[in-house]
């Protein structure tokens, strides 16, 4: 299988190199291609690791300096390579229409070289056998998504993104590394270890150190400030694969660290479980509130990653507790998860590209009406809200189905502490979940549905072709792993987990022919377009219809508590008892909590910190040969001492 | 999937449909005559679906393929629903999978269609109404995900047919967690399908609708469609009261004596809640918008407690 796996890497580093040395116009549809030719391939290779048991198969080994770097697949590996090889094909199909369409030329080859070269650091990451193959491959991926976050450079706040993301991805890197360094210390090599106890004080810390970089790069909150930055500047293709594919391959890592690497408490089951809860909660919250679709779209990641949390934390903990089947089923559904996000994540974030592309705009409240004018990409858009808002059969049901039977099954654990834990979780958990309905209702109807609110919206059309089948092939993938979920899950070995979909699907089909043919046999078939309703006076303008901040409004009041909006007017008056109203301003103003309260505080800690030390380095030689003097004569004095 | 099963499953469909038209209309009458009014005669509710059936179809010139498929899809999800709420009798196998969960979640497409159909028009009633609808369901849903919670946990399945089937075995010796549990599935009741202290389902008052604004531009045989899913939600949900609480008369193997007996005895204990449902409706003013997820809490206290009984039990 090696030859077969060398290929593919050398076709997605052919497709990286080719518009990166030959600036040839729309040589990208050549690269592409070839992309996607990789893709299918990927699709491919990993399926007998998916479905039969295997043990770990070395594909490649090779010493670099002293480290061992070591290529190989499982079972976890292949689910996530099969994910990564369906994204390549749809990026590959995709991103030509959209860079024929992307101003700037030079930049346009960056991209299309730097995709494919950013997948192929996603593919060697999930496929990493050592830990220091593993922190490589991440760090590639990190500065690769880097650059590709930064192409619109010549924007303030592209610039502004492309920096925090970049902080914030190192100071991810800097936590697995330590992890990494940790676990190398303590096990003397540089192999995957497996099954070490978090009792010992070293290896919790290399857990909650690697813990705490895997959080950054998923956006756990309160890590999670870069994402709604880094996705709505990258161009849509990126923002796809960074939610749809980066974020897995986190998780992914999060996964290989859990249930791989050492042996989970019940303490650290919770702690993943509380961070899931908060992350899953107050992502989609925010989400419903933003009127930036892309940003919308970041913050459902946001919120998926933490339900997938919610998953492996109830797996720790009825681990834990030794309730086999609960666990299984929520690691089980974990993992589904994260797999059926990758799919309808990137249908959705490339669906959303093709209209703020035609529209011009990504507010949702200058969009609408995009249905009629792009009725196949609003059709895919449709299939990905269905899928996200967990929809049986869709994909994204079976995954939060299976955590919400296995936290229903805990309970009947005799333990107050865990019942009384797993209420609040279920709480918590359908909160998340009816949130995400009116989340993407939002998204959605306002978006594609009614009449467009701005000239953009209103002179959109339909995007080409293979800009349409490539979130198609995400929307068939996001349709077919929720209907035949069961089957799939039965022949990898898992039985009696899930009901079978499949029936369900057939019996909806039926029914809905069924209905239509009985409506159109019996009932009248007259029918008339006309004018909305309009209590007989004037026809509905896109001036009366709802805006997005309109539409959450009493979703806000609920919850204010959480997003404390602050609303505030000033008033002018002609005269002094404050009756002519002359002039004032007004605006709603919502309170960003942790980038007030947590992220600036630390900023400018390290501003005042760095403040102090460059007055030490003023370039005035006679003061740094105080300093060193000074080091000198303490160093003696500190030697002298001890011996 | 056997003979059996398609048997239970056109039955039950046919049963649901013929019999929850009549519902409503008990409940409609019951509000008239405590207002002193004579109210619709028990069987207008057909009267008027044949009515709308005949009559033209309009469409927004604004509206795309959501209006189309929206009241077909409506139906067809809310019939698949009726396939794992077995009425009068329980068979031996389930047809599709009967998981109360999923249930629920069919609940929630249903929901998101008809929220998207409000939208769809560019008007500013259905919009009013989706956003009203989304928020209220935004607050219900993890309500509805706990009383489900401590159904199965009371009843020891996910399965329907099971938890019926339990009830029915339990069924002379009423235990206290059933009790407690009938609350919270009657304020399910009453929320899922808009009625009073939530919604008002007879008003066209913008101040005060909900799911009417949604539907204010159906006409025809949708608007036939979305009246008669809106009846079979109802009575889908009242059975899952009735057979949990008082389940006596459910026929357990397909005879044709038991069959009739469990119908007629459904009919009669139907009519007996929506004559409470009536009451309660009528004694009741519509709360403000904000104030309702108090009136949710009250379900969310509930079930909370009956697993906390069940577990001192």
């Amino acid at each position: 299988m090696s030859e077969l796996f060398l290929f593919i890497v050398l076709l997605y580093a052919l497709s990286g190199a080719i518009p990166l040395c030959i600036r040839k116009k729309r040589i990208w549809s050549l690269s592409l291609g070839i992309l996607g030719g990789g893709g299918i391939l990927l699709t491919l290779f990993p399926l007998q690791y998916l479905l039969y048991s295997h043990p770990v198969e070395t594909l490649l080994w090779f010493q670099w300096v002293t480290f061992p770097i070591v290529i190989g697949i499982d079972r976890l590996s292949a689910a996530f390579c099969f994910l990564l090889g369906i994204i390549s094909l749809a990026a590959a199909l995709y991103s030509p229409g959209y860079l024929d369409r992307m101003h700037g030329s030079r930049r346009t080859f960056v991209v299309a070289g730097f995709i494919p070269l950013f997948l192929l650091s996603m593919l060697l990451v999930i496929l990493s056998k050592t830990t220091i193959a593993f922190l490589a491959f991440w760090e590639i991926m990190a500065i690769l998504s880097f650059f590709l976050v930064l192409t619109e450079f010549e924007e303030e706040k592209t610039r502004y993104a492309a920096l925090f993301y970049l902080a914030m991805t190192q100071l991810s890197t800097v936590f697995v590394f330590l992890g990494i360094l940790l676990l190398f210390v303590h096990t003397g090599s540089w192999a995957y270890p497996v099954a070490l106890p978090l009792s010992d004080p070293y290896m919790a810390a290399s857990f909650l150190c690697l813990f705490l970089g895997i959080a950054i790069k998923t956006g756990v909150i309160p890590f999670h400030k870069w994402l709604p930055h880094a996705h709505p500047a990258a161009p849509s293709p990126v923002s796809a694969l960074m939610s749809g594919m980066m974020i897995s391959t986190a998780l992914y890592a999060l996964f290989r660290v859990v249930t791989g690497f050492f042996v989970m408490d019940l303490v650290y089951g919770f702690l993943i479980l509380a961070f899931g809860c908060l992350t899953a909660v107050l992502g989609v919250m925010y989400a419903l509130k933003e009127q930036d679709i892309k940003s919308l779209l970041a913050y459902s990641s946001i919120d998926n990653t933490g339900i997938i949390l919610v998953g492996t934390g109830l797996w720790a903990v009825f681990s834990a507790y030794g309730l086999s089947v609960p666990a299984l089923m929520a690691l089980i559904g974990a993992i589904f998860h994260t797999i059926s996000h990758g799919f309808f994540k990137g249908l959705l974030f490339l669906t959303a590209g093709s209209v703020c592309q035609a529209a011009h705009t990504r507010n949702i409240d200058e969009l609408g009406g995009i249905l009629v004018r792009m009725p196949l990409t609003g059709g895919l858009f449709f299939i990905g809200v269905l899928s996200i808002t967990s929809i049986p059969p869709f994909s994204g049901f079976v995954g939060e189905f299976l955590i919400l039977q296995s936290l229903i099954s805990g309970l009947s654990e005799p333990s107050p502490l865990l019942q009384i834990i797993i209420i609040v979780v279920l709480s918590l958990f359908s909160l998340t979940g009816s949130l995400t309905v009116t989340t993407f209702v939002k998204a959605f109807g306002l978006t594609f549905l009614a009449l467009p609110r701005s000239e953009g919206a209103t002179r959109s059309h339909e995007v080409p072709w293979p800009m349409y089948a490539g979130p198609g092939v995400l929307a068939i993938m996001s349709a077919v792993l929720g209907i035949f979920s069961n089957q799939i899950l039965y022949h990898a070995g898992y039985r009696d987990l899930l009901p079978d979909f499949f029936v369900l699907f057939l019996v909806l089909l039926v029914t809905m022919v069924l209905v239509y043919a009985a409506v159109w046999s019996f009932a009248s078939r007259k029918t008339r377009i006309t004018r909305t309703w309009d209590c007989g006076m004037m026809a509905p303008s896109s001036r009366m219809e709802y805006t997005g901040s309109g539409f959450t409004e009493p979703v806000v009041r609920f919850f204010s508590g959480v997003y404390r909006t602050r609303i505030w007017s000033t008033r002018k008056f002609l005269d002094q008892n404050q009756c002519l109203f002359q002039s004032g301003t007004g605006g709603i103003h919502l309170m960003k909590f942790f980038e007030e309260y947590l992220y600036l505080p630390v900023a400018r800690r390290i501003d005042l910190f760095a403040a102090a030390v460059s007055s030490l380095q003023n370039g005035n030689v006679d003061r740094y040969v105080l300093c060193v003097f000074c080091t000198v004569l303490l160093l003696i004095l500190i030697l002298g001492w001890s011996a | 999937m056997n003979g059996e099963s398609v048997i239970f499953g056109v039955l039950n469909i046919a049963f649901v449909l013929l019999i929850s038209p009549f519902f409503m209309m008990v409940i409609k009458r019951v509000k008239a005559r405590v207002q002193c009014r004579t109210g619709p005669h028990l069987l207008q509710g057909y009267y008027n679906l044949a009515k709308l059936f005949t009559k033209e179809t309009l469409y927004s010139e604004y509206a795309g393929f959501i209006s189309r498929i929206a009241p077909y899809a409506t139906l067809s999800i809310l019939l698949v629903a009726a396939l794992q709420i077995p009425l009068f009798w329980i068979p031996g196998e389930e047809l599709i999978t009967a998981n109360i969960l999923v249930f629920l979640y069919l609940l929630v497409a249903g929901r998101l269609l008809i929220a998207l159909l409000g939208l769809d028009t560019a008007s500013t009633f259905g919009g009013m109404g989706s956003s009203r609808e989304m928020s209220l369901s935004a607050v219900f849903e993890p309500v509805t995900v706990i009383v489900c919670a401590a159904l199965v946990y009371v009843m020891g399945s996910f399965s329907i047919h099971e938890i019926f089937r339990t009830a029915h075995a339990m069924f002379p010796v009423f235990s206290p967690t059933v009790f407690l549990l009938s609350v919270p599935l009657f304020i399910l009741i009453i929320v899922e399908t808009g009625r009073v202290p939530v919604d008002n389902p007879e008003t066209h008052l913008e101040l005060t609708m909900v799911h009417e604004g949604m539907l204010l531009d159906t006409s025809g045989r949708n608007l036939a469609l979305f009246e008669l899913s809106q009846a079979v939600k109802q009575t889908l949900l009242m059975t899952i009261l009735i057979n949990v609480v008082f389940p006596v008369g459910i026929a357990l193997d397909l005879s044709i004596p038991a069959c009739i007996l469990g119908a007629v005895l459904f009919v009669v204990k139907g009519t007996i809640l929506c004559v409470i449902i009536g009451f309660f409706e009528s004694a009741y003013a519509k709360m403000r918008l904000f104030q309702i997820p108090n009136f949710f809490m009250i379900a969310f206290f509930f079930s909370i407690l009956t697993i906390f009984i069940e577990v001192i039990l």
